[in-house]
């Protein structure tokens, strides 16, 4: 009775809240989701205004309704719930994402899965962890520190980033060029169909038969399965660490530097660049101690057994040395590490210190072409009458511009996405692409248009509707509709040929 | 004539075949259909972009792994996975086909873990794109790995770009000889350490121990604790593991977690640190006694297609495998049967 009354009560919010928004529910499922989930369903306004946005914040949509499940059973008979009535449903895990996939459904349930944030169990021996998705990716290398152990891929939302987000984007962070992204890392997954059927992908052993299923849920951004578990694979901690900080007076002689030390023969653990106005924001936000009358910066992280470190260290100064690098610093005690690292990895919040917005874009070049692009950028800059700062995963060629705008002036924050756009298909046109780890989302997918063909953007769609046949799951994004490509009318630019008679105007 | 001409005019014949490289796997997977006819794609071959400085390389289908291995050799690079080369024959589109991966793999990756992008002729011969030549990618599904080891069951792969890696230094392989359970014990715990170890294999009463890295490296490792004093293995026999050698046996190729006690006793092969097995027994069918991995039948040569040479899929994970088929090769006709009947 009490039961039954505590539901009345529940449902009776929901509704209230429902009511004063747009487009009411059946309420047949309403009564349903609130039978299984109880007050674990969000229907008031006020509440689910939390939820309107992941981090791309500049698209905001109200949800239709939030569920915040506790058991894999709940989640379970939500997903049932979806499938019977056709409802949209939008996983969320930390809301970190910065490409929108976890924007919300205005008419679809928002299913967030934080509370699961239990590490189920270490295995020392294999090297493996299994852990729910809401566990935050940094929460896995601290559970496994005592035992000498590490999960590799650390984006820079690290500290609240949870890991089942991190299989829907396959993020990566600063040290994917020598140990992968996240599809690299994981063994095994936990997936709840869109009918509610709970299976596996992967396998506790290095492979598994049949189809590589667990490759394509990575990345796949909500729109294959619901990931319940997942079994990571942990690092033995190297036994030695080093960080080398070297300034350079153009970007392309850093951008140079960068290609000789892989020729060279030596794969760093992390290899990153910042142009001048990332590094002058950085540095006035963190006094990491970086030279401030360069061009280009190159932070590089060596890892190993000592003598391996020790050897590919003195190779490392010597190629630094002959591309003209300056104001180089080596770090080897954490403290010191971290402090070489602080400035990298606070670019993001130093630069929003000088403009009030950024937009950050996540393109992927061939490294031979950075210089060019980055000119090119900056004339894009000139015409946009928009600032910008550069940081680079220098080692695989992953490119974050960071757009400075001011989204209180009028015009500017379309001015920004338009800037951004144009670098993406900068991106595309010399022979790489839209999304290096940040996902397409709801922010690319105009750009989807010109990277794929429509016969690719077809069998994209055959591959969702393998796993989701009624197309429940995050629709509308990661893979655009025929339809909405020809109302975009991007032509697809096949990769590496130039044709962008547009960017002809700068 | 062109391969995506030459599959597409199958397709409008409605004509099921079978897709054949070097013809090196024929006892990977259910035999093809000896009445089919085939698609070679020996004569689609070259290397069509190789950047050292990028850590990339694309070449098509047919090119030998042999070839790759040589031009790669001259820069100081390497494929990472190790695929075994079946005496200088295999081609890269079977190796990405089959998606197999040498003595390295537990410490650097498997196939899958270096594609970045692949150019497939679907069932209806219609060339598409995925993935690309840069590291790192999260535009569209991740195709390129999904049809790294489908076995030619989704459609011809034409070209691949891979991640390539610089090559070590110093190579050095060690031989201790041992029993099965000290090997896998021993086995376990360097794969613990940060030792540059590159693999661990017992086979003939000796456990083989392989340390890659640089110079320094690779000599501070030979003195650690169980490795001190261990012989120099002038015969290595990474290559002769990974190449299946064995055959001329039916062999169980079971893949489990390192450390699974299944079957430690009766396997004649114990590799990649403990999680590839082979078990020349044809009699025994070792599944039952998997409590975790899975285990793969490979005939020599290829007999009657009864069982399954794969491990069963469970009921969702086959829906799925069933749906993605028809998604990429609608008509069903390109290697019927050679991953699983029915597909």
């Amino acid at each position: 009775m009490l039961t039954f009354l505590r539901s009345a009560i529940i449902l009776e919010i929901v509704y209230s809240g429902l009511m004063q928004s747009r487009q009411p529910f059946l309420a047949d499922f309403l009564d349903k989701l609130v039978n299984v989930c109880g007050d674990h369903v969000i229907g008031d306004p006020a509440r689910l205004a939390v939820y309107e946005s992941d981090g791309l914040t500049a698209k905001r949509v109200l949800p239709g309704v939030v569920v915040l499940p506790d058991t894999i059973a709940e989640v379970q008979a939500v997903i049932r719930l979806c499938y019977e009535y056709n409802v949209p449903l939008v996983a969320r895990g930390a809301g970190t994402g910065l490409s929108g996939g976890a924007t919300p459904h205005s008419e679809g349930v928002l299913l967030g899965l934080a509370k699961f944030n239990r590490i189920i169990g270490v295995d020392p021996i294999n090297r493996t962890a299994r852990v729910e998705p809401g566990v935050t990716n940094l929460a896995i290398s601290e559970a496994v520190r005592e035992l000498g152990l590490y999960y590799a891929p650390d984006p820079s939302s690290q500290i609240a980033c949870t890991i089942g987000g991190n299989v829907a984007e396959n993020s990566g962070g600063v040290h994917c060029l020598k140990y992968g992204l996240t599809v690299h890392n994981v063994r095994k997954l936990k997936v709840i169909s869109p009918e509610g059927e709970i299976y596996e992908v992967g396998s506790d052993a290095l492979d598994s038969p049949g189809y590589d299923l667990l490759s394509v849920m990575h990345g796949s951004e909500g729109l294959l399965g619901i990931v319940t578990e997942v079994t990571v694979n942990l690092l033995p901690k190297p036994e030695n660490v080093c960080v080398v900080m070297a300034g350079f007076d153009s970007v392309a002689g850093a951008g140079d530097a960068v290609g000789a030390v892989i020729e060279g023969g030596i794969l760093p653990a992390g290899l990153e660049m910042m142009d001048k106005p990332a590094i002058c924001a950085a540095e006035a936000f963190v006094s990491a101690g970086y030279p401030l009358d360069v061009e280009a910066l190159l932070l590089c992280e060596l890892d190993g057994t000592a003598t391996e470190v020790s050897t590919q260290l003195s190779r490392l100064r010597e190629i630094f040395s002959n591309y003209g690098a300056r104001d180089v610093e080596v770090a080897f005690d954490e403290a010191a590490r971290a402090r070489l690292w602080q400035g990298r990895k606070a670019a993001f919040p130093a630069v929003g210190r000088i403009a009030p917005d950024y937009y950050c874009m996540d393109g992927t070049i061939p490294r031979r072409e950075l210089a060019s692009v980055l000119t090119q950028i900056t004339r894009l800059s000139q015409y946009y009458a928009l600032g910008v700062a550069n940081v680079f995963h220098a080692g695989d060629g992953n490119l974050h511009p960071l757009i400075l705008y001011d989204a209180n002036r009028s015009g500017e924050l379309e001015r920004a996405e338009a800037f951004g756009a144009a670098i993406l298909e900068l991106c595309i046109e010399k022979g790489g692409t839209i999304t290096g780890e940040h996902g397409v989302g709801i922010e690319k997918i105009d750009q989807m248009c010109v990277q794929f063909t429509e016969e690719e953007l077809k069998l994209f769609h055959g591959v969702k509707a393998s796993f989701d046949e009624k197309g429940i799951l995050n629709p509308g994004k990661a893979i655009p509709t025929l339809h909405r490509c020809a109302e975009f009318g991007a032509m697809h630019v096949h990769r590496g040929e130039d044709k962008f008679p547009h960017l002809d105007r700068f | 004539m062109d391969l995506a001409a030459q599959v597409a005019r199958l397709y409008r014949a409605r004509q099921p075949f079978h897709i054949v490289g070097g013809g090196t796997k024929s006892f990977l997977g259910n035999p093809a259909d000896p009445d089919l006819p085939r698609v070679s794609t020996t004569n689609h071959e070259g290397i069509l972009a190789y950047e050292p400085a990028e850590l990339i390389l694309r070449a098509r289908a047919g090119t030998s792994l042999v070839k790759i291995n040589e031009v790669l050799a001259a820069e100081g690079q390497m494929l990472g996975f190790e695929p075994p080369d079946f005496d200088g024959r295999a081609t890269l589109g079977g190796a990405i086909a089959a998606g197999l991966s040498g003595a390295r793999r537990p410490w650097y990756g498997a196939a899958r873990d270096f594609v970045l992008g692949v150019g497939l002729i679907t069932g209806e011969g219609r060339y598409l794109e995925f993935g690309g030549q840069v590291m790192k990618n999260v535009a569209g599904f991740d195709v390129s790995r999904l049809v790294t080891g489908a076995l030619g069951t989704l459609g011809v792969i034409a070209d691949v770009s891979l991640k390539v890696l610089p090559a070590p230094e110093s190579v050095v392989s060690l031989c201790i000889p041992c029993n099965r359970q000290d090997a896998h014990r021993m086995m376990l715990d360097l794969s613990n350490r940060s030792i540059p170890i590159s693999g661990a294999c017992h086979s003939d009463q000796a456990l083989w121990v392989r340390l890659s890295g640089t110079n320094e490296a690779v000599e501070a490792a030979r003195t650690h604790g169980i490795l001190a004093g261990a012989q120099v293995a002038d015969t290595p026999i990474w290559k002769t593991t990974s190449n299946f050698t064995l055959k001329g046996k039916t062999l169980w190729r079971l893949s489990v977690p390192p450390s699974s006690p299944a079957l430690l006793d009766e396997c004649n092969v114990i590799d990649w640190g403990g999680a590839q097995r082979f078990l020349a027994d044809p009699d025994f069918n070792p599944r039952h006694r998997l409590d975790e991995g899975h285990a793969t039948l490979i005939r020599t040569p290829p007999a009657e297609a009864s069982p399954e040479p794969f491990a069963e899929l469970s009921p969702a994970v086959w829906k799925i495998t069933r749906r993605l088929k028809q998604a990429f090769d609608p008509a069903e006709l390109v290697n019927p049967g050679r991953l699983y009947q029915g597909l």
